[in-house]
């Protein structure tokens, strides 16, 4: 059996107006998932999950192994976290900062915490507020990558970043998994960061996954099809997964393109849909209610 | 446990010295009345200030959101309760001493070391301390600086309330009912003899403390950070 990084199960959790509605995926060790979703879907919500800052009403969350919330210190020691807003003490030096987090990490790296502030350009003797939003995720990013974490859990941590540094991180992050085989679960609205690291891509909406699968699948199984309206609206509806008109026709996004292809033939043209065309036309087919209620694709 | 500590002390340091820094000034300021603060009020005084100390690390905390920090880190929520309370205690001796320390040495003060480090008058000015933690930490646990808002709060309005009723009745209970504390604590004071009652009062206000305890753990559980 793989092992697993991350694993969840039937978690639900409510709020006033917004439910996360029985949430179950699993991140296998040494792969990078990207969480992806519009605003208010629970991204975050699940990430505080993980990280026990709330409570499940009921399901399951496993970290390496070990139970989030009766093992809480234990998995939290293998986990190194970046949050879209680091919850800092502003008026407090990077230097000091440092100084209060890194004991509490048997396995704290000095030198790599120096080199990569180093590298980052961090000014350590800084106070947190003096420090742009780019500049206070790369600095949580070093935190978190200096403890030799097994499991990195980062809450849309390109946000803020100029677009170099954006690249060299999911680089480094790539290189990261290749080199040492661990995992990362982030969540994102850029689609391009998925298609640069994610192995696995899980889509949440409203609290709800709707779909969880590999990149592999998402590039060979999924597809788009392309052709004038009349001859991609004889597309069986059961393989249609969202669709937009274009100044040339129509697109349609499908779960399963070689069926579009045996069905359609020639008629259209069935190409490989990006991560940004599988996210953005089941947003919107879930907009217009295209798909059936709960419907999920699971890998 | 330490380490939690030292990370509330590291992200808190400047804010706890122009704390102790203030506090000090007004209770030097109070050691120097010209017709003398009499020792007992200067030790409610001082135990009521150093009480500042851990509600500094709280309203600092819910301003930078930093629980969420904290209780990120590798470490249990009941290893964050017992690390706050105990801090919570030890800057409050350590403040009391300084407070006391300061009163003692201050050249315009009116009031000596020999008045101010007997058993009795460190357990008071201890026991203003303990009594205001064990009271104001569940609820800041729970709600974070709001739970200190809601505690005075609420004191506040019990209180306006019952002066009115008192007031409206015309009743003398709440003269009573201090009376009979009073009373009551006298009793016990010469049935125990000085140090009974100072163990007996110590031991009161440990139980209060691990009472006051095991409600943080569990409402800190259950926050929602």
């Amino acid at each position: 059996m793989t092992e697993q990084a991350l694993h969840l199960s039937g978690v639900r959790k409510t709020f006033k107006g917004f439910t996360l509605n029985g949430v179950s995926f699993s991140l296998p060790k040494g792969y990078v998932m990207g969480l992806v979703g519009p605003n208010g879907a629970g991204k975050t919500t699940i990430i505080k999950l993980i990280m026990n800052l709330i409570a499940p009403e009921a399901g399951e969350i496993r970290i390496l192994g070990l139970d989030s919330r009766k093992q809480e210190a234990e998995a939290r020691a293998q986990i190194g976290f970046v949050y879209d807003v680091m919850p800092f003490y502003a008026d407090v030096s990077l230097r000091d900062t440092k100084r209060a987090m890194a004991p509490f990490y048997r396995k704290w790296n000095e030198s790599l915490f120096q080199e990569l502030a180093s590298t980052f350009d961090l000014p350590l003797k800084k106070k947190v507020k003096k420090l742009s939003q780019g500049m206070r995720t790369k600095f949580a990013l070093a935190l978190a990558l200096s403890h030799e974490a097994e499991l990195l859990i980062l809450d849309e941590p390109t946000t803020g970043l100029d677009p170099v540094f954006r690249r060299e991180l999911l680089h480094g992050l790539s290189g990261l998994l290749q080199d040492e085989g661990k995992s990362v679960l982030f969540s994102t609205h850029i689609t391009s960061d998925l298609e640069r690291i994610a192995d696995y891509v899980t889509f949440i909406r409203d609290g709800s996954i709707l779909l969880t699968e590999t990149r592999e699948e998402l590039r060979e199984v999924w597809g788009l099809v392309r052709g004038d309206e009349s001859s991609v609206s004889a597309l069986d509806s059961k393989l249609w997964r969202g669709s937009r008109r274009t100044p040339h026709g129509m697109d349609v996004l499908t779960s399963d393109a070689s069926a579009a292809r045996r069905a359609l033939g020639d008629t259209v043209v069935v190409e490989r849909a990006s991560f940004e065309d599988i996210v953005v036309l089941l947003e919107d087919a879930l907009l217009d209610d295209a798909l059936p209620d709960g419907e999920v694709h699971h890998a | 446990m330490l380490k939690v500590m030292m990370k509330d002390l590291i992200m808190n340091r400047t804010a706890l010295v122009a704390n102790l820094f203030i506090m000090g000034g007004f209770l030097v300021f109070m050691s120097s009345w010209e017709e003398g603060a009499p020792v007992g009020t200067y030790a409610f005084f001082s135990g009521l200030m150093m009480a500042f100390g851990p509600v500094i690390i709280v309203t600092r905390e819910d301003k930078f959101k930093a629980m969420a920090l904290g209780c990120s880190l590798p470490v249990t929520r009941e290893t964050i309760v017992r690390s706050r309370y105990v801090l919570a205690i030890g800057l409050a001796v350590l403040g009391i001493l300084f407070a006391f320390s300061l009163a003692a040495l201050a050249p315009t003060s009116e009031l000596s070391a020999a008045e101010l480090f007997r058993p009795k008058i460190v357990l008071r000015a201890l026991s203003v301390t303990t009594l205001l933690f064990a009271l104001l930490l569940p609820f800041t646990f729970r709600f974070g600086a709001f739970g200190l808002i809601l505690v005075l709060a609420t004191s506040q309005v019990l209180g306006i309330v019952a002066l009115t009723m008192v007031k409206l009745t015309r009743s003398s209970v709440d003269k009573r009912f201090v009376d009979s504390i009073g009373r009551a604590v006298g009793s016990l004071y010469a049935r125990l003899g000085p140090v009974g009652f100072d163990l007996l009062l110590a031991a009161f206000l440990a139980a209060v403390l691990l009472a006051s305890y095991g409600l943080s753990v569990w409402a800190f559980k259950w926050r929602d950070l």
